[in-house]
Order: C-alpha cells, then sequence, then structure tokens
C-alpha cells in the first residue's frame, strides 16, 4: 500500500513535567554526591560551625544550675579550654562562650537578663572597663557587628534563612557544604590531596599541611542569631546595649554590679578573671589601665577576681602574641585554673564574705 | 536574592509551582507578586516605589500618547511622560553622586540597582506608541508586568512593548522542550557566571584595585581577563534570565552574539548589549542622524558620538563611563570616515576575503574593545591613566616578573596546574562556542549528552566561586 507522504507522521510522545522533574531531581542528586564525595576524597570532613555550637551553647546553660558559662574575649576562647576545665570540675558543666574580639559585657548582660540562667559565669575581667580607653572601640560603638545583627534580624530574615539555617543545618553532615562556605578551591584541594598522599608514601607526612581544617571559627557573636523564635529576648536586649552604649566608665561598673547582682539573685554567681597578657601589650595595660580602682571596686561590690598576674600557678605564663597563650600552655593554664576555682570552691556558693582574691 | 544565591534555588522552584497551580486568568498575578518579592529582597522601599513610579508613569503615559494622537498633540505628551521617567532616573541613580548628596542624608540611601534597565524599557514603551509601532496595553498587570518580569528586572535585556506584551497575553503552554533548553541555557550562564567570570574577578581585582603595584604584562593581562570576566559575567545573567523566561513560555530576546569575534566596533556593537544598543540606536542616534542628515557624514559621526557618550552617561555618573562611551564614539566616527579609504585599500591589497585578515582584525578590534575596558573598570580616571601609561612599561614585560604575577596569582591561580585549569575553560568558552554546542548536544543521544549534562554540573558545582562576592557587574547600571 502506497504512503500518503502529505499524512501527518505520528510523532514520539513528549515527556511530561514530572519525566523532567524526576531527570533534573537525579542530575542534582547525582552531582552533589559526586561532589560530596570528591571533597571528602581530598581531605574535607563535615564539621559543626562555630555559630550553630555557640547557639547549642547558649541554649544549654539555661535552667542549669551546674553550667559553667566562660564568656570575654579571644582570650577567653583561646586560653581556656573547656574540657579541660570540666575535667577539674566534675561536677559541673562548662560551655565555651567566649566570643572573638568582643567585650564580656554585652554578653555579661545577656546571661543577667536571661531568667533562665541560674549558673556560674566566669568572666573576664578587663581593666578596660574602668576607663574611656576600650580594647573593643567597634563593638561598644555599636558599630560592625551591631550592624550586622540588626541587618539580619530585622531586614534580611527571609534572605538569610537559606544562607545560615540552611547551611548550617547540613554543615555538620555535608563536606561539600563545609568547602563551599570557606570558599575553599576545589583545584587547589585536589593538589594538596595529592601531595599529601605522595608525600606519606615517602615517608615525609609531617612535611604536608594537615588535609582538614578541623578548628572550628570563631566569629561566634552571630550564632545567637541561630536561635530563631528563641533569642528574641536576647536581641534586644543585645540591641539596646549596643545602641546606647555604656560609655561613662563608673556608669558600666555599675552596670557590670547590677549584672552581678541579677544573676546572683536567681543563685548565680559570677567570678571574675583577669586574662595573662605579656610583653609590649602588657607594658601598655600597666602604664594605662588604673592599677587600684577596677580591683576596689570588685572588692566593695564583693565580686570574685581571679587574677592571673598574682596567682603563682598563672603568672609564669608568656603569650607569643603578647595577648593569647601558645595552645599547649592554653592547656596548662586551664587545668592550673580548674584547679584554683575547686580548691578554693569559687563555684561552690554565692560569696557572702569579702572579695576572696588571694592576699 | 540573586541568580546564583541560594535562595533563588528555592525561589524559582517555588515560584514555577504556583504559576503551573494557578488559574490561567492568575498566572499573570503570580509572576507579578514573585517579580516584586524578588524585587522587595533588595531590603530597599524606595526600589519598589521607584518601580511603582515608572509603571504608574509610562502606563498612563502611554495611553495619553495614544489617546492625544487623534486630539492632536502626541508629541508633548510624550515629552512630559519621558521626562518624568528621565527625572525618576536621574533622582536614583545621578543624584546621590552629586555633590548635593553630602547635604541630604536620604540621598545616601537611594538605590538603584536594574532602574535605569526597566525605565528604559519604560520610555521605549511610549515612544513606540507614539510612533504608532504598537498600541497601548489596557490591563495594567500585563503593563506592569512586562516591566518588572523578574528575570530581566535587574539587567535586562530591554525589551520592547511589541516583543514581550504579546508574549505576557498569550495563554500558557508547558512544553518540556523549553523548560529543557530553559535549564540548558540556565545552567550555561551559571558556568560563565560563577566558573569563569567571579574566577577572572579575583585577579583583575587584585590588580585593578592596586594598579600602582603593577605595570606592563600584569596591566596587559588583567585588563584582557577584565574583557573576558565582564563578558562572561553579563552573557551569564542573560543566558540564566532567558533560561528562567523559558520557564513561563516567555522568550527573552538574545543580548550577545560572540561580541569579541566582531571584525570592527561596529560589528562588535551589533553583538554586545544587542537590546542596549539596539535601543541607543533607535531611540538616540537615528533621530539625531535623522536632525543631522544635512552634513552628511559628519552628521553620522556626531550623531555617533553623542550616542555613545549618552550611553557612558548611562552606565553612571564617573568620569570612567564617560571617556569609555566617548571612546567608543571615536572608535564609531572613526570607522565611519575611514570606510570610504578602507574598502580601496582593501581591494589594492587584496586582502578582503583573507583569512588571516579576517583574524587580525578580530584582533585589533578585541583590543580597541580592551583598550576602552580600562576606563570601565578603573577605580577612578587616575588609576587608567596610569595603566594606559604602564602598559608598555619595559620592565613590567619582563616574563620572569610579568608573567610569574599571573601565574602565581593566589587569588586566582595559585598554582600552575590551575592557571592551565582555568585558561583553558575560558579559551573554550571563547574559541569553541559552548552555547551552539550545547544546543547540539539536545540533539545527541541520551548516552552522549546526560553524561555531559551531568560534568557541566559537575564543573559548576565544584569549580564555581560562589559566595558573597558573586554580585553581577551590570548591577550598578
Amino acid at each position: 500500500m502506497p504512503v500518503d507522504p502529505t499524512a501527518p507522521q505520528p510523532q514520539a510522545p513528549k515527556p511530561r513535567g514530572i519525566a523532567i522533574l524526576a531527570k533534573l531531581l537525579l542530575v542534582i542528586a547525582a552531582v552533589l554526591a559526586l561532589g560530596e564525595i570528591s571533597w571528602r576524597l581530598t581531605g574535607t570532613r563535615p564539621v559543626q560551625g562555630d555559630l550553630p555550637a555557640f547557639a547549642q551553647y547558649r541554649r544549654d546553660i539555661r535552667n542549669s544550675s551546674a553550667a559553667v558559662a566562660l564568656i570575654g574575649s579571644s582570650r577567653v576562647l583561646c586560653d581556656i579550654d573547656p574540657k579541660i576545665l570540666q575535667h577539674e570540675l566534675p561536677d559541673r558543666t562548662v560551655y565555651q562562650l567566649g566570643i572573638s574580639g568582643t567585650s564580656a559585657l554585652p554578653m555579661l548582660e545577656n546571661l543577667a537578663q536571661d531568667q533562665g540562667f541560674r549558673g556560674r559565669v566566669l568572666c573576664e575581667f578587663h581593666l578596660s572597663y574602668a576607663t574611656d580607653l576600650s580594647p573593643f572601640p567597634e563593638r561598644d560603638a555599636a558599630e560592625a557587628n551591631w550592624q550586622r545583627y540588626v541587618h539580619f534580624m530585622n531586614q534580611r530574615p527571609y534572605v538569610d534563612f537559606v544562607a545560615t539555617w540552611f547551611t548550617e543545618t547540613l554543615r555538620p553532615y555535608s563536606a561539600l557544604v563545609e568547602a563551599k562556605d570557606k570558599d575553599k578551591d576545589f583545584a587547589a584541594a585536589i593538589m594538596n590531596s595529592l601531595k599529601a598522599r605522595l608525600s606519606h608514601r615517602a615517608g615525609t607526612r609531617d612535611a604536608v599541611a594537615p588535609l582538614a581544617d578541623a578548628r572550628p571559627r570563631e566569629d561566634r557573636f552571630l550564632a545567637l542569631f541561630h536561635r530563631g523564635n528563641d533569642n528574641s529576648g536576647d536581641a534586644a536586649v543585645w540591641a539596646d546595649l549596643m545602641r546606647k552604649g555604656v560609655k561613662d566608665p563608673d556608669d558600666r561598673m555599675q552596670h557590670i554590679a547590677a549584672w552581678v547582682d541579677a544573676i546572683r539573685s536567681r543563685g548565680g554567681d559570677v567570678i571574675m578573671l583577669r586574662m595573662p597578657v605579656s610583653g609590649s601589650l602588657k607594658d601598655l595595660e600597666d602604664q594605662i589601665y588604673p592599677s587600684d580602682a577596677p580591683f576596689r571596686f570588685l572588692a566593695d561590690h564583693k565580686i570574685t577576681l581571679v587574677d592571673t598576674t598574682k596567682e603563682p600557678t598563672l603568672n609564669h605564663f608568656d603569650c607569643p602574641d603578647d595577648s593569647h597563650l601558645d595552645a599547649g600552655d592554653a592547656e596548662i593554664f586551664s587545668a592550673a585554673l580548674g584547679r584554683i576555682l575547686k580548691d578554693r570552691r569559687l563555684l561552690d556558693s554565692m560569696p557572702v564574705a569579702a572579695n576572696r582574691m588571694p592576699q | 536574592v540573586t541568580f546564583t544565591s541560594p535562595a533563588f534555588f528555592l525561589f524559582l522552584p517555588l515560584v514555577f509551582l504556583a504559576f503551573r497551580l494557578a488559574p490561567a486568568r492568575a498566572r499573570w498575578l503570580v509572576l507579578l507578586l514573585a517579580s516584586y518579592v524578588f524585587y522587595a529582597s533588595f531590603e530597599s522601599l524606595q526600589l519598589l516605589a521607584t518601580l511603582a513610579a515608572i509603571t504608574l508613569i509610562s502606563y498612563a503615559g502611554g495611553s495619553q500618547v495614544a489617546r492625544a494622537r487623534n486630539s492632536g498633540s502626541p508629541g508633548s505628551v510624550l515629552t512630559i511622560s519621558v521626562l518624568l521617567c528621565l527625572t525618576v532616573l536621574f533622582v536614583t541613580k545621578y543624584l546621590p553622586h552629586l555633590p548635593i548628596a553630602g547635604h541630604v542624608p536620604f540621598l545616601a540611601t537611594i538605590v538603584s540597582i536594574g532602574v535605569s534597565y526597566y525605565t528604559f524599557q519604560a520610555i521605549s514603551y511610549m515612544i513606540d506608541i507614539y510612533l504608532e509601532l504598537q498600541g497601548p496595553e489596557t490591563h495594567f498587570g500585563y503593563f506592569a508586568l512586562y516591566l518588572a518580569f523578574f528575570p530581566k528586572l535587574l539587567q535586562g535585556p530591554i525589551e520592547r512593548g511589541h516583543d514581550l506584551l504579546p508574549q505576557i497575553q498569550s495563554p500558557y503552554r508547558f512544553d518540556s522542550d523549553e523548560i529543557r533548553s530553559g535549564l540548558l541555557l540556565f545552567a550555561e550562564g551559571l558556568f560563565l557566571k560563577v566558573v569563569i567570570a567571579e574566577r577572572l574577578a579575583r585577579y583583575v581585582n587584585s590588580v585593578y584595585d592596586n594598579v600602582h603595584s603593577h605595570s606592563g604584562l600584569t596591566l596587559v593581562l588583567a585588563t584582557y581577563c577584565y574583557a573576558v570576566q565582564i563578558y562572561c559575567d553579563f552573557a551569564g545573567y542573560t543566558n540564566m534570565a532567558r533560561g528562567t523566561a523559558r520557564f513561563f513560555h516567555l522568550n527573552v530576546s538574545e543580548n550577545f552574539n560572540h561580541p569579541y569575534a566582531a571584525t570592527s566596533v561596529t560589528d562588535f556593537w551589533r553583538r554586545w548589549h544587542i537590546s542596549f544598543s539596539r535601543w541607543i540606536l533607535d531611540y538616540i542616534f537615528k533621530p539625531l542622524q535623522l536632525k543631522w542628515r544635512t552634513w552628511g557624514t559628519w552628521g553620522v559621526t556626531s550623531a555617533l558620538l553623542v550616542t555613545f557618550l549618552a550611553s557612558g552617561v548611562w552606565h553612571g555618573a564617573s568620569w570612567g563611563f564617560v571617556i569609555w562611551g566617548l571612546l567608543h564614539g571615536l572608535y564609531l566616527a572613526g570607522g565611519v570616515l575611514y570606510r570610504p579609504y578602507q574598502k580601496r585599500l582593501h581591494a589594492a591589497l587584496g586582502v578582503a576575503r583573507q583569512k588571516w585578515y579576517r583574524t587580525f582584525q578580530i584582533f585589533i578590534t578585541f583590543n580597541l574593545v580592551s583598550f576602552a575596558w580600562i576606563f570601565f573598570r578603573a577605580n577612578n580616571v587616575r588609576d587608567a591613566l596610569y595603566i594606559v601609561t604602564h602598559l608598555a612599561n619595559p620592565s613590567g614585560w619582563f616574563p620572569h616578573k610579568g608573567l610569574a604575577n599571573f601565574f602565581s596569582a593566589q587569588v586566582l591561580l595559585g598554582d600552575h596546574i590551575r592557571s592551565a585549569i582555568s585558561l583553558l575553560l575560558v579559551l573554550t568558552v571563547l574559541l569553541s562556542g559552548t552555547h551552539e554546542w550545547l544546543r547540539g548536544l539536545e540533539q545527541k543521544p541520551a548516552v552522549i549528552k546526560w553524561p555531559v549534562y551531568l560534568a557541566l554540573c559537575y564543573v559548576i558545582v565544584m569549580f564555581g566561586v560562589w559566595g558573597n562576592g558573586a554580585r553581577f557587574v551590570y548591577f550598578a547600571f
């Protein structure tokens, strides 16, 4: 039978939307899986981000009278190892809430305002609190961190939801998310990985830098954001503090006393801790900061101070960068600090007598 | 939200889902709301207010121009409407850069992302009604969507009313081929942007943000890299915009056609930012040329100079853009004056159809365009003049120093392997024409095309530079 060339030719049915979607999802899944495998082959590992870790710790210290919160700047964050301190204080649970480059005071106020907080606070005491000369000028002037904070809280929640919540949630499970968020270069990672493997075979492994970046990031200031609805109270407190600032030193010290009283009124306590400094920074601090007034103030208000410059087991440490201990020294320092807290029972009960600073 | 931000990869499927589920008569509304949400993500109520103002002015202006055509004074209505639109553009884009802005704190908060694109669209709509190339759109929602459609809202293409409005009015029809080609276009654009443009940007920024530390070959390489970066950045955005629009059965026009394969600057402007060059050609150059037609060749050259000066000013309130526009005006005007001699010269030398001569023309054109990019990219005219005067610095051309700077620049390459990979990717895009190649791939058997799709996505994910830095160059305009 002759074929009619003008007759419409049967056409293959076009794929339906669901088929395209299925293929698309398959490609995405395959690419993500390959990406994950590739990054892991280079040695990159998923880690918990610093922000959710901070948020988790901040949540956990609520309603726990055994909690010990370490608050302060990078000196607290780097110099005190919470695990070692915990080992010395088995009845307590130690949480590292230090924030790089940030005064301890906003966090102290945050804890003072939190009705659920009943634990102890180991608070970095910086002599600048009693002066106009703050090493945290940006923060006290409500600049960088405050702006980031308010920007996120008030204006961009729907945008940053994906960028923070989504990636922070995936980060502990995905090397791909971790690598991309840190803007790691895959080509460089492959090269480093190959070098490491080759040098491992050649028996020169020590010459190669470690593959995985295991150190948590220290930008914990933003971590409060990650508490979502739960942080609305903190947000208001923090934003308000940063906005108004406490510029007058006397006013600031009175605030500190009030915050300590607020924590004590709920059964908690605050122990001030003067962190070690050395070299030119120590000379500078000795020169510009008052030597008597802050200590007198703490004594008058019966606030305990552990002054590392006067403790025989803490005053011999040297800070390589004048401001922070060497990592090895930090472990020894933490253990010595733990023993002081334990032996003098500084965390046991609210002080009723005079300042228990060693004479 | 931009095309490369994680939020967009949630936004687009959600909008598409809402679009598919919505009844046919409400689909325009879904797209319009999505477009406003997209624009609102830039956190400025003023931006939404600007879009609303331009929409209202041009909608009313278009209707009034059509009505005034019967009463006899459409020209004055058009003039008022266009001036109003230009006033909005001036206030949002230029006023914050004038000295007066220092005295008015509010002006410092003004942002102008996308404003010049939809303002030009609005102006072309009203002029086309005046020229009776199209009628006024009676449905306000369709018109608002024509201006605000989110894939082309921030960086164009600058769509004409008679191209896009009929598509918006026509009923939606699901076409799997369209979705597939849209996805492919989007992936291609993403590749250009995050794998090439962003990677090159690191090297370019490191040099251009500190030009006084460099000379000779480093400056030349950075300028060439910028030429490739801005192409991949803008063409990447356009591809992503076109790919996204296809999800909604809308065809957004092509903006680039291998611009660096142009054999003259005139040819370049037929291939680069096509929707914009068509706009300035139709609405600035042609009226001026008509007005100055009695001046002969000088009328054409004067019209070209004025047109490209306006083009430079359109890009921003900076002397760098003005000089860039003026340079292109001079190139084109020079081309017009040289053309009669060129024909004779070609005939005398017998090179007109020679392949090598065509390559030579492409090389010269690329260098002329790249030279103009120096003023476009440099942070200020002083930096640009430094680059121009130090391009030929002999000490900077010593291969050991210049090449070492390029190949060891940690920000871009880090080592020779990475430099080879990066350059290979760039050359692949420039020379092989991935666009046509990818289009052709759709017709290939599944066993060939799917591994290629997979490899493309893998390269985008693994070698792409993501994060906050991935902002498009043309957002600023």
